[in-house]
């Protein structure tokens, strides 16, 4: 029955006190959101940290939800504030996150057999430095590039749910893309 | 390859190559941008870095994301739920005393038996001081010295009037008689032993010892005096207030020896 109703309506559900509407819209989003904070935050442990206050502060600031954006937009937002009070706080300590930077052959995927030593720490390499130069993006431009890339979200979808103009969610993304290429051909890596 | 000598943009298909690269155009728009590409360098050389910058962020999403199993959100109801319940509550000093002085249904039944004991104690109490006060009363009664107060000579009609009125069982005359009954002339003057008054009091059995007690000794003894000396009986006072008689007579005395 709970998953035929919008968001919206299940915010007024959970508002009335119905814990499983909230739940519902929890399954719904939390993957997505997930997907945001890994992207925003590019680090595991804090995205599913990020994720998790997400929807926490969603819950509790559910008697303040007007209704004048959609709860897609909401919880975005509120994501995107923890993930950027995370970074604040992981800024501090920022020699810490170079440091695991360069272990990233620890933590990154475990590729498969048949490639060479050699040939895997490249592709590790190669991903640091992607995350680095999407990490190192504005918050603006690198949300909008998670979301187009991360959540697989339309730029139509982006506009809606940043209440942005479509033209101004395209060019941001052609901006990050820009950055993002200038930034990458500094390190002569070759694309596997 | 990325080719460091790439040229921006600049000729207004940057939206168009957005989303000629993310699949999101039309098929006239589709055909209209690859028309331009074709005429435009600058554009298909920045086409072609993209697609290796959106290549690279999908390999990364691939390999480090894409296996993450979605973390299991734990939502705090329990927690989440008492702010609004402090807000509805919100502490109200009527509600913090409600709950000072709240008693479980067992409480209650144990206060209602400790007030009936308690009652009935004090009830018991009661009676005991009561009945206590009136064999206090009437042994002062005995004790004391009889007050005569001065005679009323009545006519006839006015003590049967009188006896009329005793006759009547009206609950309302009962009271009537106790403030009474301590007058011995009345007994004096109507001596007859079927008086209102006399039979009234004896109806009563708790009157009986505090009032009947004195009315037959005043009684008699009016009766003797009556009998002696056929004079009027002498007022008793107490010494000081013979004294003060006295000094009022002195004064009295040197007013008039002044005058």
């Amino acid at each position: 029955m709970l998953k035929s109703l919008t968001d919206e309506q299940l915010v007024e559900l959970a508002v009335g006190d119905e814990p499983d509407a909230f739940g519902e819209i929890v399954r719904r989003w939390e993957r997505k959101i997930f997907a945001l904070c890994f992207g925003m935050l590019s680090r595991e442990d804090d995205a599913k940290d990020a994720a998790q206050e997400t929807f926490i502060a969603a819950y509790r600031n559910l008697p303040n939800f007007r209704g004048e954006a959609k709860v897609s937009s909401w919880l975005h937002r509120i994501a995107v504030n923890q993930c950027l009070t995370k970074q604040r706080r992981t800024k501090t300590r920022s020699e810490t996150f170079l440091d695991d930077e360069n272990n990233a052959e620890e933590r990154v995927f475990i590729a498969p057999v048949h490639q060479s030593p050699a040939r895997i720490t490249e592709q590790n390499e190669r991903l640091s430095h992607v995350r680095q130069a999407v990490h190192a993006l504005p918050a603006d431009l690198r949300q909008v590039i998670v979301m187009k890339e991360f959540e697989e979200m339309t730029f139509q979808e982006i506009s809606e749910t940043l209440d942005l103009p479509l033209s101004t969610v395209k060019s941001r993304v052609y901006t990050a893309l820009k950055q993002l290429r200038m930034k990458l051909e500094r390190t002569p890596l070759e694309v596997v | 390859m990325m080719n460091n000598n790439h040229k921006n943009s600049n000729c207004g298909f940057a939206e168009e190559l957005v989303s000629y690269l993310y699949g999101e155009t039309g098929g006239a728009e589709n055909t209209a941008f690859e028309a331009h590409l074709q005429t435009c360098a600058g554009c298909a050389e920045e086409l072609e870095a993209f697609s290796g910058v959106h290549f690279s962020i999908n390999d990364w999403k691939l390999k480090e994301f894409a296996n993450l199993a979605t973390p299991s959100i734990e939502i705090p109801y329990e927690k989440a739920e008492k702010p609004v319940e402090v807000s509805i509550v919100s502490g109200s000093w009527w509600s913090v005393l409600r709950d000072l002085f709240s008693v479980s249904p067992r409480g209650w039944s144990l206060a209602t038996a400790s007030f009936a004991v308690l009652a009935v104690a004090v009830g018991i109490a009661l009676f005991a001081l009561n009945i206590r006060k009136d064999k206090d009363v009437a042994e002062s009664n005995t004790k004391s010295k009889p007050v005569i107060m001065p005679t009323v000579e009545r006519t006839p009609e006015q003590s049967n009037a009188n006896a009329n009125q005793n006759n009547q069982p009206d609950r309302e005359s009962k009271p009537l008689t106790e403030p009474k009954t301590p007058q011995p002339e009345l007994a004096a003057t109507a001596p007859d032993p079927k008086n209102s008054r006399v039979v009234k009091v004896s109806n009563n059995p708790r009157p009986v010892q505090k009032v009947e007690n004195p009315n037959v000794q005043r009684n008699n003894e009016v009766k003797r005096i009556k009998n002696k000396n056929d004079v009027p009986p002498k007022i008793v006072v107490d010494d000081d207030e013979e004294d003060n008689t006295l000094r009022l007579a002195e004064l009295f005395d040197e007013i008039d020896t002044k005058e």
